[in-house]
């Protein structure tokens, strides 16, 4: 499959059939790895998404040096099919696929459904850990039309500029600033609870089908986003706690609706709900 | 009053019915409770939809107390669930706790599974649950994973494989009653496993530094 005609969503079956092909690399990519230890798809490599794709000591993910030194080890060039799954409602594949887009890599799938389609169908797992050969990924170019900073969300989508939408995808009680959650002490207000002004909530899971876990049809992903107000031209940001959820809405809005004008808030509430004076609402 | 899917709800109104309760379970549930100030609301499952009536609810009746009954609840999920619910047991709990959570939470008292008690009980202690017993190794590398150390790099320390050591971490994380490393590091820092008095690390594996040890969780 060459990268013009590789599809951003594929399914299990479309994996079970590809995943030995030559210069196809199926990474699962989980909370962290202990699951792929126990069984994984035949001659898929582990990627742990705190430790293999954020940076060491600064706060946020891998750099470019940092990624492509990741792929290399992987055995992943520039033109590798790479195929994503992972567990947690593949919010953790996603997030890698947002990251890999960001970085310009070309052919890039996610499964739908992910590992607990495949583990559910039947399929078999292996506990064989492939060992590839080393390749030579060059240090990749950001693509930043995927990817909201911290300022475009303070210039453009929290004063509401026309044209603009922003998504929280965070669950109701987390949008409305209830039930904070682990490190979240209110009292404090290190992190304060609530949401962006004008953001809409529209909680990631419900992009997908509550038994499958694979993507609910196209005309009910078209009309979940257009209810929150987001039309063909619209410029939309999308947010969560800590860029894994909103990778998996970014992906549906931008990848399966084909909606291009879709940015991902990397620094997400950590970040914003950490700055001072900055507008919050409840 | 109940919301729930029809054969739980079946079982639940029947076992509360013989109890002497009256029970409600309207169609327009968020209409009904509107301005009726219901006693108690049993709530069963905690998928997002649930989630989402449940708040809904809870916010047109808020003096009602809840007893949720939850699909196979974490220790983290226990917690949660207590900021704003009276009681919680696991869906499958037999009809008798059920009927003794109802009772509890009419009486402004809340119900917990003793197992699930005693997990939270670590809340604001620095002394570790006797409920949770960890090595001094496993303490060592719970502090390093809190100072930002990698799987793979207390693999490499501590002379294991990463299979191997995503092993034991995953049995130290169920051992600790969690799903996965955040909630475990949680759920070790509330029992004072991070702190620089507990158990001292395996000698193999680097100490975290002592002002650090314990800021990725808590402060």
């Amino acid at each position: 499959m060459t990268a013009d005609v590789v599809r951003s969503l594929v399914s299990t079956a479309w994996l079970a059939e590809h995943a030995a092909d030559p210069g196809v690399r199926v990474l699962e990519v989980d909370g962290e790895a202990a699951r792929y230890y126990d069984g994984h798809v035949p001659g898929a490599l582990p990627v742990d998404w705190l430790d293999d794709l954020h940076a060491p000591v600064r706060r946020g993910f891998a750099d470019a040096p940092a990624l492509a030194a990741l792929l290399g080890r992987l055995g992943v060039t520039p033109t590798t099919h790479v195929v994503l799954l992972g567990d947690a409602h593949n919010t953790y594949a996603a997030s890698a696929f947002w990251l890999l887009r960001y970085y310009g890599h070309g052919p890039l799938s996610l499964v739908d459904g992910g590992r607990r389609a495949w583990e559910v169908e039947g399929r078999p797992l292996s506990t064989e850990v492939p060992e590839p050969a080393p390749a030579d990924y060059p240090e990749p170019s950001p693509v930043s039309s995927v990817r909201a900073s911290r300022d475009d969300i303070l210039q453009r989508f929290v004063p509401g500029l026309p044209g603009t939408a922003l998504l929280d995808c965070r669950t109701q009680i987390e949008y409305e600033g209830h039930g904070a959650r682990g490190v979240d002490l209110p009292v404090e207000r290190h992190r304060v609870p609530g949401h962006m002004p004008g953001a809409r909530n529209l909680d990631s899971i419900d992009v997908l089908d509550e038994a499958t876990h694979r993507f609910r049809p196209l005309p009910e992903l078209r009309a979940m986003f257009a209810d929150r107000g987001v039309e063909p031209d619209t410029e939309v940001a999308l947010y969560c706690r800590l860029a894994e959820r909103s990778s998996l809405l970014w992906f549906a809005l931008h990848e399966v609706v084909g909606h291009g004008r879709a940015r991902n808030y990397d620094g997400g509430w950590a970040e914003y709900g950490s700055l001072v004076d900055v507008p919050v609402e409840r | 009053m109940l919301f729930t899917e029809p054969t739980t709800r079946a079982r639940v109104r029947g076992t509360l019915e013989r109890q002497g309760y009256r029970i409600a379970q309207p169609d327009r549930l968020l209409e009904w409770v509107t301005g009726r100030r219901p006693h108690v609301l049993v709530v069963t499952g905690d998928d997002p939809p649930a989630q989402r009536a449940r708040a809904a609810v809870m916010r047109a009746a808020p003096e009602a107390a809840c007893v949720v009954l939850a699909t196979d609840p974490t220790p983290g999920r226990y917690r949660e669930l207590m900021e704003t619910c009276t009681a919680v047991l696991p869906e499958s709990a037999p009809q008798e706790d059920v009927a003794v959570a109802v009772a509890g939470a009419w009486r402004e008292l809340s119900c917990l599974p003793r197992s699930a008690a005693r997990a939270l009980s670590g809340d604001g202690s620095t002394a570790p649950s006797p409920a949770v017993t960890v090595a001094p190794r496993e303490a060592g590398w719970l502090r390093a994973l809190a100072d930002g150390a990698t799987v793979a790099g207390l693999a490499r320390t501590a002379g294991y494989s990463p299979r191997e050591m995503y092993r034991l971490l995953s049995a130290l994380y169920a051992q600790l009653g969690a799903a996965g490393r955040t909630e475990a590091l949680l759920r070790a820092d509330r029992l004072g496993l991070l702190s620089v008095t507990a158990p001292g690390p395996d000698a193999s594996v680097p100490r975290p530094h002592p002002a650090s040890s314990s800021r990725s969780v808590t402060s």
